[in-house]
This record gives structure tokens, C-alpha cells and sequence, in this order.
């Protein structure tokens, strides 16, 4: 039997890429995002099972992924924001800690039993923002460190029964960036592309290790990322 | 005179700090959910306010004296036990009130015309971002948002600074520990002893405040022992949690 696979997020960006590595790799992939299915371009892979869902209203899983056996987990689904702190509203500040530490924690709450059950792995997905300090996106750096306490918290806790790993990817060329604000700039040409990251995001789950895609990893990449943003242009 | 504004200011660490800016001749707005233990607080203003209401940080900024140069975001709350079996709606609340609210009060009060132009925001975080914290997942990381939050309004060029307690012997500490017998509870600080080591350092213009020394040497071990200090941490509060505590 195919090992199963849970991403959130899955209908753009990183977590797309994250689709179609497992997909490829022969896993049984089950993925939900905020946008219809019929406008996710290019189309998911055949056996993709795909839910639509906006978790900034409930935390709600499919069905599939609580009733049985659950190898694999990312958590990947989150929001960005740019821009100085006071441009955003009080209901902007609750749903960016909502959408990238609550749901993903209280998803990994609901995901407990059949993780456990497989004796199966957990990947959240940081940032390398959560690090340091971050004038520009104080909060969106907030709800990442966030997680990173979660993750050192929870890996104590589940230490015999799941693994937990967190991944901190850096800059990543994804629709994410518009979305936060990021003006368009030439620096952006460097971003990694999502294949490349979801690809050492699968190596660390498939090593138990956290990893942070910092800077070595960027400029590593970087001939590839200008490949491809020139390949778009 | 220096006006202060400082959440969860009826127990605890808050009262503590609001006391001693008390008598050292502050103007202090003390800020609670619990009415009852406010009106047993003398010579300070007080705001009644729940920090999960909605329009809490609009309140608490229109509720800030004109020129305050010292915020003090004392509120806190915790939820301790195995984190599966803590109930989700406790630990989105433990984000609500620990992380949420003081971004959003922060935000409230740098677009009001409230804050002296060289305010300090000063957060209370928790010992848990040094040697993590089994046993209590949402609020470490609740408390590492915090930090990481600190650290960027600094950088973004307003002062700030993070104050990492160990465990004190308030009704908070009791509430959520698994052990309340006699040792355990003379061995923890104070909350006055805390507040004025606080005050010190926030006299001293320190950003990364650590109260005591014990404070300090567990925050020194898990730096530099990780692993140990985890697994010693995941025995002692962790292992010792049957039934959650919220």
C-alpha cells in the first residue's frame, strides 16, 4: 500500500510543489487550499484527492485524514504581510496569527491519533524569519517564532509516538509575496524556486531533521532560481 | 511624573510592577479582565477589559494617558498537560491573549497620539524561548511570538524589550505547575523581588531582561545544552502532567 500524505495549502505555491513531489514520488496525496478546484493551473495529478477550504473561518480536515493511518503531514498553508505594523487593522493581526500558528497547531491537535497510529511524521513550515528581527513584517516573523516554540515544545512531547519536524524555508519565488505586498524588484529573480524547496522540505521529513533554508541555500540555488524567472519573463 | 500603562496588572508580576511604579511616584493605568482584584488597588487609574474583546485595544489606547513612556504587557494566561488533550479552544485563547492581544495594543497605541515619542514597550515573555517547554505548547509559543515581536518593533525603531521570568510564586505559576508543595513554591522568585529587578533593567535600558540568577543559569543551559535541558524539562513538567491544566 502507498504511504499517505497530508499537505495543507496545496493549491498554490510551495505546497503545490509539495503536490506534485509526493505525487510523483508514488505517495497517496491528499491536500486542501483556499481555491476552487477548477482554478488550480495546472491541474492537481490524477490521484490527487483535493478539498477546497479556507481555514481563516475553521480549522475543519477531510474525513480521510483522521480515519486512518497518517504517514506525513505539512502544515504548510500560511499568509504573508509587508508593511509597517500600524497599516494593519486589529482583524488583520488576529487572522495572520490564526492562519499561520492556531490552525496549523490546532490541525496538528486533530491530526494527533492517526499520526500516532502510523507512528508518522509532522512538518511544519517556518520561516527564516523566524529568527532575528523583522521591521517589515514584525507580526507575519511573530506567528513563525511562533511555531518554532511549538515545534521544540511538541517534539518533546511526541518524542516515541510522532515526529516533528520544522522547516524554515527562506525567500521562495510562490504568489505569496504578491499577496503580503512585496513589490515587484529584481532581488525577486533570486527567490528559490518552489520545487527546489519543497524538495529539501521532503528531505528533512524523510529525515526527522529541522532544517533552515537560509542564506547557503539561497545563493546555492540561485543560478536555477535566475533560470526560472528568466524562463517566466 | 512618568505614566505607565500595564496590563494584567491585578495579579502577579502586573501587580507587582504596577505597585512598585506605584510608589516610586509613577502615574500608572492598570489594566485587568478581573474588576474585583483592580478596585483592590489604590492610587493607580484602572481599566476593567478583557483582552479577548474585540475592541480591547482600542479601549485600552483611548484609556492610555497622554506622554506614557512605559508599557508593560504583563497578560498572560496558560494551559499546561499533554497538548493533545488540551482542548482547542484553550489553546486558541493562550494565542488570543499572549500574542494577538499585544500586537494589536501595540499597534492601537503607536496610531494614537498617546505614547511619549521615546515609549519603551516592554513584553513579558517566558524562560521556555531559552530551554523550551514540554508540557505547554501553545504558550511557549505564544512567548517565542512575543520575543521574535519584541525584537522586530526594536528594530523598526521603537524601543522595546523582552523580560524572560523564570517560575514565581503567583497564583498563575500555582495554577499551572505540576508541583505546588512547599519546596517548590519557596524556591520560586517572588513576583516583588521579579518587579524590581525589572524595573532595574528597564532603568538600565536593557532590551533582554532575565530576572535572578537562577533565571539566568537555566536560560545559559538551554543555549548551550539543548538536549539535556529538554529532556530534563519533559521529566519534570511534562512526565508530571496527567490531566491537563487550563
Amino acid at each position: 500500500m502507498s504511504r499517505r500524505v497530508f499537505i495543507t495549502g496545496g493549491s498554490a505555491g510551495l505546497g503545490r510543489a509539495l503536490v506534485d513531489h509526493y505525487a510523483d514520488a508514488g505517495w497517496s496525496v491528499v491536500t486542501q487550499g483556499r481555491r476552487a478546484a477548477d482554478q488550480i493551473a495546472p491541474p492537481l495529478p490524477q490521484h490527487v484527492t483535493y478539498q477546497q477550504h479556507d481555514f481563516a473561518r475553521d480549522v475543519g480536515l477531510p474525513a480521510m485524514v483522521t480515519d486512518a493511518p497518517l504517514d506525513l503531514a505539512i502544515l504548510n498553508a500560511g499568509a504573508g504581510h509587508v508593511g509597517p505594523l500600524t497599516a494593519l487593522t486589529d482583524d488583520q493581526i488576529a487572522e495572520l496569527v490564526h492562519v499561520n500558528t492556531t490552525a496549523p497547531l490546532l490541525q496538528a491537535q486533530a491530526l494527533y491519533p492517526t499520526l500516532a497510529a502510523a507512528k508518522g511524521t509532522l512538518v511544519l513550515i517556518g520561516s527564516t524569519t523566524a529568527r532575528g528581527a523583522h521591521p517589515d513584517f514584525a507580526s507575519y516573523a511573530a506567528t513563525k517564532a511562533a511555531l518554532a516554540g511549538a515545534a521544540r515544545a511538541l517534539r518533546l512531547e511526541w518524542q516515541d509516538r510522532v515526529r516533528v519536524v520544522i522547516v524554515h524555508p527562506g525567500p521562495t519565488a510562490t504568489e505569496m509575496h504578491d499577496r503580503a505586498g512585496l513589490p515587484q524588484s529584481g532581488i525577486r529573480r533570486l527567490f528559490t524556486p518552489a520545487p527546489i524547496v519543497a524538495r529539501a522540505v521532503a528531505s528533512a521529513a524523510a529525515s526527522g531533521r529541522d532544517r533552515r533554508l537560509g542564506m547557503t541555500f539561497l545563493l546555492r540555488h540561485a543560478p536555477a532560481a535566475l533560470r526560472a524567472s528568466g524562463a517566466n519573463a | 511624573m512618568r505614566r505607565v500603562l500595564i496590563t494584567g496588572a491585578a495579579a502577579g508580576l502586573g501587580r507587582a510592577l504596577a505597585l512598585a511604579c506605584r510608589d516610586a511616584g509613577d502615574n500608572v493605568t492598570a489594566v485587568d479582565r478581573d474588576e474585583t482584584a483592580l478596585a483592590t488597588l489604590s492610587g493607580l487609574e484602572t481599566l476593567t477589559c478583557d483582552l479577548c474583546a474585540p475592541d480591547a485595544a482600542t479601549r485600552i489606547a483611548e484609556a492610555c494617558a497622554p506622554d506614557t513612556s512605559l508599557i508593560l504587557h504583563c497578560a498572560g494566561i496558560s494551559a499546561t498537560g499533554p497538548f493533545e488533550d488540551i482542548p482547542a479552544e484553550v489553546h486558541a485563547r493562550v494565542l488570543r491573549v499572549n500574542l494577538v492581544a499585544p500586537i494589536q495594543i501595540t499597534r492601537a497605541l503607536l496610531a494614537s497620539d498617546r505614547l511619549a515619542p521615546d515609549a519603551t514597550h516592554a513584553f513579558v515573555g517566558s524562560l521556555s524561548t531559552f530551554t523550551g517547554y514540554p508540557g505547554a505548547t501553545s504558550y511557549a509559543a505564544s512567548k517565542d511570538g512575543l520575543a521574535s515581536f519584541a525584537r522586530s518593533l526594536h528594530k523598526a525603531g521603537h524601543r522595546s524589550t523582552c523580560i524572560f521570568p523564570g517560575p514565581l510564586r503567583t497564583n498563575h505559576a500555582a495554577r499551572y505547575a505540576p508541583d505546588n508543595s512547599d519546596k517548590t513554591v519557596a524556591a520560586r522568585m517572588a513576583p516583588e523581588d521579579a518587579a524590581a529587578l525589572i524595573l532595574r533593567d528597564l532603568a538600565r535600558g536593557r532590551r533582554t531582561i532575565i530576572p535572578g540568577a537562577k533565571a539566568k543559569a537555566f536560560a545559559a543551559a538551554g543555549r548551550l545544552l539543548p538536549g539535556p535541558t529538554g529532556r530534563a524539562l519533559r521529566k519534570a513538567l511534562y512526565e508530571a502532567i496527567d490531566t491537563p491544566k487550563v
